[in-house]
């Protein structure tokens, strides 16, 4: 069966997706979409993991989270039918491996050196003037982590289906 | 027979089976719609074969009141299966394996964390034959057990406060939203420029060779100083020469304006290419390119001064910093001074003051700690040479002095000095002579350099990174947006 993988945690939760907006993202995957769904993330991220996952059907959201080895994880990778996360390791993975990868980028960091690189990513951010602000904690953020709240988990499916099912010219022809 | 006493575990299971009303849930049960109402729920070896663990466990708590509990047990893996993976010879419908920390993290995953406590988990092994081979089905218990109680969650969570949105004032740019990708772009048709003397397109050999190997099917147009026709068809890298003296020959004999030579440039060049080069480090022939009819340009520099130019390499070549290991300003708020002297946010100021009989330091600091290594100091001063007096300067380490002088006439100074102990702390000092009146002088702070070099590379590498930066870019990380894609 064919799998996506969300990959809701960076080093830097002001990197980070709102857990929220992941929820919805892998809600309209559950309801629109026929395949699996694979979250992934570190051992010390498995707590916020479940978070995210407690909503859904185990058959279709699995919770990889701190499970199996960095071999396996790259294999999950490899063989995803998209891959999205935020400007995180698991992105840079995604984009090396050529795997069609969907990245919300936040505004903490400059997205022009920071992005993911390869033809099958596409970048979602939001123009912000307080970005990038380089903080570290969301916390610390003044303006409710607007850059990243105001990107809609709508407009990330809506992205990752096209990634899927079609090449990034086709995507971009129809992303108004 | 070797059997496990297993009351020595405390098993706990009956005095939770006994909590009433229970209900005592069965495979492929319809459960009750109303929920809230159970004092205890019991799961007899169910979880084991449902997908869904996470909407079964939020299913079975959901039926429980506040204090109530719900009780799983779940065969265990290395007592009942015996195996480490599935599937199961003896029981082929069942999903997952379970030890106690895994039927507790679907437990943790499923449910809010608050909204209940753990009371009770155990192995059971009461009555277990260990002896028995691993064919034979076990006997006395050999499973998990695990009583979880429902409570009132508190009004706190777990999540980190953010703060709430506000209204920031974005002067610039409006917010919206970006959607970009990058292209992978080829480059058949390539102008490459080297204008300056020969030494200089020696050094950039390299570069050029790398243009080559990255677009080995490309079309390129060389254009060079007149001087330089025989060096390049000698190195024998482009398809095309063109020659344009955009540099006097020589430099010292001839005003360099190249910018008044644009339109004569443009004459020359005026086919389409998908990317144009210039390869000289210095920016005074990027002009050249503004005109260019090229997908992409660049060139060594910054967008502020080339905004023409959509593959630059940001860094300045005949920047002076890249000779200095480190280099810090120092501000006047370290220094201390004479009461007899004016200090103001901006200056201290020492005018008219009289001679005294022996040395008299009138402004003294930063005691700063430096590491060992060879330094120079530039103090910021404005001297009066013309009222009369001498002004003698020192710098010294853990307060020896190191470095001695006196001003003489000039101002724009750079003092050497070496450290060469640990935990050496820098002074710098200004005093009178004996018996001498002192200058009159204004003082701002300085400039503390730790000489060596930090980031100077050759030329031949500015130009070498400049290629590959551009290869890397048209190949594949150049953004695109939804506009661009589109035409």
């Amino acid at each position: 069966m064919r799998h996506v993988v969300v990959a809701p945690f960076s080093n830097s939760d002001i990197r980070d997706w709102p857990p929220a907006h992941f929820r919805a993202l892998i809600a309209r995957f559950v309801a629109d979409w026929d395949g699996l769904i694979h979250v992934v993330g570190a051992p010390g991220q498995a707590l916020r993991a479940r978070e995210i996952v407690r909503p859904f059907d185990s058959g279709r959201v699995v919770n990889q989270c701190g499970r199996g080895s960095w071999g396996e994880a790259v294999t999950l990778i490899r063989g995803a039918a998209c891959v999205v996360g935020n400007n995180s390791g698991i992105a840079h993975l995604a984009a090396f491996e050529g795997v069609r990868t969907v990245c919300v980028f936040g505004g903490a960091h400059q997205r022009l050196e920071w992005r993911p690189i390869g033809v099958n990513v596409v970048t979602l951010s939001r123009a912000m003037a307080c970005s990038p602000c380089h903080l570290h904690h969301a916390a610390d953020c003044p303006f409710g982590l607007a850059c990243l709240e105001e990107v809609a988990p709508g407009l990330v499916f809506e992205t990752a289906i096209r990634l899927i099912n079609q090449t990034p010219e086709e995507v971009f022809a129809n992303v108004a | 027979m070797t059997v496990s006493p297993g009351a020595r575990s405390g098993d706990m299971l009956e005095s939770y089976l006994v909590v009433a009303p229970r209900l005592d849930l069965v495979a492929g049960q319809h459960l009750p719609e109303a929920g809230d109402s159970l004092a205890a729920v019991y799961a007899h070896e169910l979880l084991q074969d449902e997908a869904d663990y996470r909407g079964v466990l939020q299913r079975w708590f959901g039926l429980l009141k506040v204090g109530g509990v719900l009780i799983l047990t779940v065969p265990h893996a290395f007592l009942d299966a015996r195996q480490d993976r599935l599937p199961l010879a003896r029981r082929p419908r069942q999903k997952r394996l379970y030890t106690p920390a895994s039927l507790l993290a679907e437990v943790e995953e499923a449910l809010n964390p608050n909204t209940y406590r753990l009371r009770w988990l155990a192995d059971r092994d009461g009555g277990y034959d260990y002896a028995l081979d691993r064919e034979t089905p076990p006997t006395g218990q050999h499973g998990i057990a695990l009583v979880l109680e429902r409570i009132e969650p508190p009004l706190w969570d777990l999540a980190p406060t953010i703060a709430a949105a506000s209204d920031p004032d974005f002067t610039f740019e409006p917010p919206h939203m970006r959607v970009e990708t990058m292209a992978a772009n080829g480059a058949a048709r390539i102008l490459l420029l080297k204008l300056d003397h020969l030494g200089d397109f020696l050094m950039a050999v390299p570069a050029m060779r790398a243009v080559r190997s990255h677009f080995p099917e490309a079309h390129i147009t060389l254009v060079v100083g007149s001087w330089n026709v025989g060096i390049a068809r000698h190195v024998a890298i482009a398809d095309e020469l063109l020659t344009f003296d955009a540099l006097p020959r020589n430099a010292e004999e001839a005003q360099v304006d190249v910018a008044g030579k644009v339109a004569q440039f443009d004459a020359l060049v005026q086919r389409s290419y998908d990317l144009a080069i210039d390869l000289r480090s210095f920016g005074d022939t990027r002009i050249l390119l503004r005109n260019v009819d090229a997908v992409h340009k660049a060139g060594i520099g910054h967008r502020g001064a080339h905004p023409f130019i959509d593959i630059f390499l940001p860094i300045d070549p005949a920047s002076e910093a890249v000779d200095h290991a480190w280099h810090a300003s120092i501000g006047l708020q370290e220094f201390l001074t004479l009461d007899t002297c004016e200090r103001t946010p901006f200056q201290i100021a020492c005018s008219g003051l009289a001679a005294a009989e022996g040395e008299q330091v009138l402004l003294w600091g930063p005691y700063r700690s430096l590491v060992p290594g060879d330094y120079l100091f530039q103090p910021y001063l404005d001297l009066d040479f013309d009222t009369p007096g001498v002004l003698a300067y020192d710098i010294a380490m853990n307060a020896e002095r190191r470095v001695f002088g006196v001003f003489d006439g000039r101002t724009d100074l750079l003092i050497p000095f070496s450290v060469t102990g640990k935990a050496s702390q820098f002074e710098f000092r200004l005093a009178t002579l004996p018996g001498e009146r002192p200058l009159d002088f204004r003082f701002y702070g300085g400039k503390l350099i730790k000489k060596g070099a930090s980031g100077t590379l050759h030329q031949s590498e500015y130009l070498v990174l400049l290629v590959e930066l551009v290869a890397m870019r048209v190949k594949g990380t150049i953004l695109r947006d939804a506009k661009d894609l589109s035409r």
